[in-house]
């Protein structure tokens, strides 16, 4: 066997000549690209240093009066209210979207995979657009309104749920649907004693990721002037005010930890 | 129901071709109702794909199979099948997430709408059919148990529990005892051979084992190649036989009747 052959079968390639120079010639050109870049204004701008002084002091002394943390509890409230929502729209696109997605209740093949790739590419263009595009969007259509939030949460995440809800709910081992179907049970039946109890664990997983970064985009859409604590980081750092700025980013931080834990217990139980 | 002499299968020269492996070749039987009847053979001599040609679950691709003498393929497309032929696959086929009470009820889904199957689904109702099934298979303390929590032995018996929910006139199943010692391997096919008389239900199994399959059925189908080898009553069944079916040269001639050599095995009565 000839070594070519050989490197094929077990699918290592024979390690080029002459690489680790190409190595230090790329790496030199990167190095060199970024001084040349920032050669103007150095790297942070005017006065920059300083700030990142400020800002790093600050973190020691974050802003814990009871006024503050009113606030910064209210707006935690806000951005987790949008994000559950959000979700709410997001699900009720999802469920439906991912049956269809994954073709499931079509006997015909030929139907199956029209729908099936039709779908996947009507999802695949929604979530294509980023949510923030989607806040922009509503908020010249609506005006700065809450559903314009939920919306632009909602649609591009019941987008990407659909499809992947819908993978996973395809993606099931062939012998319990096929004793189903020796046993006479309709699509509907399959996809409700095998299908979902199957992809259940893993589709709850996904669901609660999708809710985390539900919360996180909620708290960026609130830049734009939908309240909560993107809203109120803006106003804290626009006054300057790191100490406030560091207590939002913890409530940020403790809020999705929390769903983190709380979703991992939900999932443990789930998984067989 | 059926009279003793009625014939469940007329196997007539199905064959079953993947790609370039012939399965099945020109292979023609019948079976009698109330039978029990083992198929054995080697790896891939083609005892997997006969019983799903019978379960109708694989289409041949030449012959037909008539069943209490229908045509398999018109009794599939009425949806009459699920009443007359149950199938137990060799892989485990039952939903590790759901509890043994919902995988062994699972099996009445052909007679039950959407509705009724989503209740039992989702509310904690009594469901006397699929307990009555599990004690008989022997794993009623299991009932309300996570399939994933059962041993491999109760999985095959909540399989099992499942088929007779089904409640078919013939039950196919597939190398049932692959995963269990002998002791509870001789155990199983005992229950599965008494359940499958009590019900009078027509009952054939594949199976590696020649012993076993001579200890509890009462005709053997030996298979290689994708063709029968011999078909004859588990009282007639010699080594000499056997060894036409095992051996890892080709078939030849009919050798000598060898002596008995396993001292343990014997005939089923």
């Amino acid at each position: 066997m000839t070594r070519a052959v050989e490197h094929r079968l077990v699918g290592v390639r024979p390690r080029p000549r002459g690489r680790t120079a190409l190595s230090v010639i790329l790496f030199g050109a990167v190095a060199l690209a970024i001084l040349r870049l920032d050669h103007p204004t150095g790297l942070l701008h005017q006065g920059g240093g300083q700030a990142l002084a400020r800002i790093a002091r600050s973190v020691l002394s974050p802003d814990l009066s009871p006024a503050f943390l009113a606030i910064v509890a209210a707006a935690a409230m806000l951005t987790i209210a949008y994000a559950v929502t959000g979700m709410t729209v997001a699900l009720l696109i999802a469920i439906p979207g991912a049956i269809i997605v994954s073709g499931a209740l079509i006997d015909d093949r030929a139907v199956r995979w029209t729908v099936s790739t039709g779908a996947r590419g009507l999802f695949g263009a929604l979530r294509a657009i980023h949510e923030l595009v989607w806040a922009l969007l509503f908020l010249t259509i609506l005006g700065l309104t809450p559903l314009a939030g939920v919306l632009a949460i909602g649609i591009p995440y019941g987008a990407t749920l659909a499809r992947v809800l819908g993978e996973h709910l395809q993606n099931v081992p062939r012998e319990p649907l096929e004793a189903l179907v020796t046993a006479g049970a309709s699509r509907w039946q399959q996809l409700v004693y095998v299908r979902v109890p199957i992809a259940s664990a893993n589709m709850f997983a996904y669901v609660a990721y999708r809710f985390e970064c539900a919360v996180r985009a909620a708290a960026v859409l609130s830049f734009i002037g939908l309240g909560g604590i993107g809203y109120r980081l803006t106003l804290s750092l626009h006054d300057l005010r790191f100490d406030r700025a560091w207590t939002l980013i913890g409530a940020l931080v403790v809020t999705i930890a929390a769903i983190d834990v709380a979703s991992g217990r939900v999932r443990r139980r789930l998984t067989a | 129901m059926t009279a003793p002499d009625a014939l469940a299968y007329d196997v007539r020269s199905v064959s079953v071709q993947h790609g370039d492996v012939r399965a099945l070749d020109r292979v023609t039987l019948t079976v009698g109702s109330g039978a029990s009847v083992a198929l054995v053979g080697p790896s891939g001599a083609g005892k997997t794909s006969m019983l799903r040609v019978l379960a109708g679950v694989l289409s041949p691709t030449r012959g037909c199979v008539q069943l209490f003498g229908a045509d398999l393929h018109d009794l599939r497309r009425t949806g009459a099948l699920p009443a007359m032929v149950g199938l137990m696959p060799q892989r485990l086929d039952l939903v590790p997430q759901l509890t043994v009470k919902h995988n062994v009820q699972a099996g009445a889904l052909g007679r039950w709408g959407l509705f009724r199957s989503l209740v039992a689904l989702l509310l904690p109702v009594e469901n006397p059919l699929a307990r009555a099934a599990t004690a008989r298979v022997g794993i009623e303390n299991r009932f309300l148990q996570r399939v994933s929590d059962c041993s491999g032995g109760e999985q095959q018996r909540a399989a099992l529990g499942r088929l007779l929910v089904q409640d078919p006139r013939v039950l196919l199943v597939d190398e049932p005892v692959s995963s269990l010692d002998p002791a509870r391997a001789d155990q199983l096919l005992g229950l599965l051979r008494r359940l499958s008389d009590e019900d009078g239900r027509t009952l054939i199994a594949s199976l590696h084992s020649p012993e076993l399959a001579r200890r509890h059925f009462d005709r053997l189908i030996g298979l290689r190649d994708g063709r029968v080898v011999f078909d004859a009553r588990s009282s007639e069944v010699t080594d000499a036989l056997l060894e036409q079916v095992y051996e890892l040269t080709a078939p030849r001639e009919p050798v000598q009747v060898a002596p008995e050599r396993r001292g343990g095995s014997a005939p089923a009565g």
